[in-house]
């Protein structure tokens, strides 16, 4: 009698917790992809909107209800996703390694741009970043310069550090030409029957470093 | 008295069981819908579409301006909507737009925002409603004038109303275009060298949309026949009406399970029996829901 008792109870506990893991699963199901006409900007374009550029981790994503008071939250859109990030590397030299900030990117679960991925904790990305603003107002919130031609994956190859335009797989070498991002010498990665553009962290973070000095001559 | 509690407790043992299996089976179903498939797979002939996603039924439209547009923006969307009503297919007209008052219903909506972490412009899904065949009820277009107020869009005659051409292209059902195509439309940064819809978006459109303005758009969702893996290509090569030719490939870069016949020469009832399938008009484009046969289970099952 007692042992019937506590299987029910069992059974009861599972039956709660499979509802509310099919209904978060549902909730959490792509509906569809973001529309719209992305700003074309070239590097120095992306570099002078770039408050930072740096190599960030994503630590956690943060619900909506935390981040909702927020100006810069447009008007209860829940097209956005929010995360925690560490800055591991700011190549801008604004003095912002080790420091942490809340990242917006376009795109959620539900709804995101069809070459976006939404971003997942523990992924690290060189990223152009911006603090956000709404109607000209403010925000502490970072977004990504240039979308996704602002973020870059980060590979290791024989000990040094590459970044790869996420999400970009060109079908010929003339796609690259036209779509290198950085201004840089790209290396390019061929696999798959996709070639991929690919440069050297260190030669952005030189690079950076040149094109800031020749703005302060002008 | 023990032993009908036991009952009682075995009943009710029974109907949680039933219960949790009707709910499990129930969500299979949800997600086995066809409806959950994204097709993404005609880039490499210049238009792609949103069979499965948001659009919409037909060429005559309606759009109303939110209250706060001003003057200027208004200007730029009749603009874009001018782009669409000037295009033809097979001489006839494909598209026709009603202006509404803020107060009366309308198919669009215009807004004007100034947001720097959003596009250029933008056809909010998110806030759009639909109807049970994913058929716009209700479309809010947003254009942002964070980037639609700087020089390059605003002094540039004719930038801004390509910008709306852009979205009521995806309004109609024309997803962005990433690979080759910088010359269409619907290309998917602002660095289109095609400010009005090429041949190919309003192609694209009246496949999505109904053949002419007058039909109304509908599509066949499984036609297993008349497509095959090509592995030398990674593609699906495709079967005109007659005869079973090849008519040239379906490139399905994202999701290679789906195929998607093309060809526009197939207006009238198609017997296919030698490929094993017919067909009817009006479909230009037919989206082709097909088994998964990969190029290695093909390999596999010739071995």
């Amino acid at each position: 009698m007692v042992y019937l008792k506590k299987l029910i109870n069992i059974l009861c506990v599972c039956f709660i917790s499979f509802i509310v893991c099919s209904s978060s699963e549902q909730d959490t199901k792509l509906e569809g992809y973001l529309e719209g006409l992305m700003p074309v900007l070239s590097y120095e374009d992306m570099l002078q909107e770039s408050e930072l550029i740096a190599e960030v981790k994503i630590l956690k994503k943060l619900s909506i209800a935390e981040i909702k008071k927020d100006p810069a939250y447009y008007n209860g859109w829940d097209g956005n996703s929010f995360f925690e990030a560490l800055i591991v590397e700011d190549y801008k030299n604004t003095q912002m390694n080790g420091q942490k900030i809340v990242l917006k990117q376009l795109g959620n679960e539900k709804w995101r741009y069809e070459n976006h991925p939404i971003f997942s904790v523990d992924e690290q990305f060189l990223l152009f970043l911006n603090k956000a603003s709404v109607n000209n107002t403010i925000s502490s919130i970072y977004y990504i310069v240039g979308f996704m031609d602002g973020t870059f994956d980060i590979e290791e190859y024989e000990s040094k550090k590459y970044a790869k335009n996420r999400g970009r797989e060109f079908n010929s070498l003339d796609e690259i030409k036209v779509k290198n991002i950085t201004g840089l010498k790209d290396t390019i990665k061929y696999s798959n029957k996709k070639y991929q553009s690919i440069f050297l962290l260190n030669d952005l973070k030189y690079k950076i470093k040149d094109t800031l000095k020749d703005g302060d001559k002008k | 008295m023990v032993i009908r509690n036991e009952k009682k407790y075995r009943r009710s043992i029974l109907l949680i069981i039933v219960f949790i299996s009707i709910i499990n089976f129930g969500s299979i179903l949800v997600y086995g819908h066809s409806g959950d498939i994204t097709v993404n797979y005609a880039e490499k002939i210049g238009w792609n579409i949103k069979e499965y996603e948001y659009h919409f039924s037909s060429g005559n439209s309606s759009y109303k301006f939110d209250s706060s547009v001003i003057d200027r923006y208004k200007d730029y969307f009749r603009g874009g909507v001018d782009k669409w009503e000037s295009c033809t297919f097979d001489g006839a007209s494909i598209a026709s737009f009603v202006e509404k008052s803020a107060q009366e219903n309308a198919y669009i909506e215009m807004f004007q925002i100034n947001d720097n972490t959003k596009g250029v412009a933008y056809a909010d899904n998110p806030n759009a409603t639909v109807d049970g065949n994913n058929l716009y009820t209700y479309c809010p277009i947003r254009l942002n004038e964070y980037y639609m107020d700087k020089p390059e869009y605003k002094d540039t005659t004719g930038k801004n109303d390509y910008v709306c051409a852009h979205e009521i292209g995806h309004f109609f059902g024309l997803k962005d275009l990433y690979d080759d195509n910088q010359d269409k439309l619907m290309w998917y940064t602002s660095a289109s060298s095609s400010w009005s819809p090429s041949s190919a978006d309003i192609k694209g459109m009246v496949v999505i949309s109904g053949y002419y303005i007058s039909r109304s758009h509908t599509f066949t969702e499984s036609w297993s026949l008349g497509i095959e893996p090509d592995c030398e290509t990674e593609a699906y090569r495709v079967y005109s009406c007659n005869n079973c030719i090849p008519v040239g490939y379906s490139y399905n870069v994202y999701y290679p399970p789906l195929g998607h016949l093309w060809t526009d020469d197939c207006d009238s009832v198609c017997d296919r029996s030698g490929c094993g399938a017919t067909r009817t008009p009006p479909h230009v484009g037919v989206h082709l829901a097909m088994n998964t046969v990969t190029c290695a289970s093909l390999a596999e099952h010739q071995a």
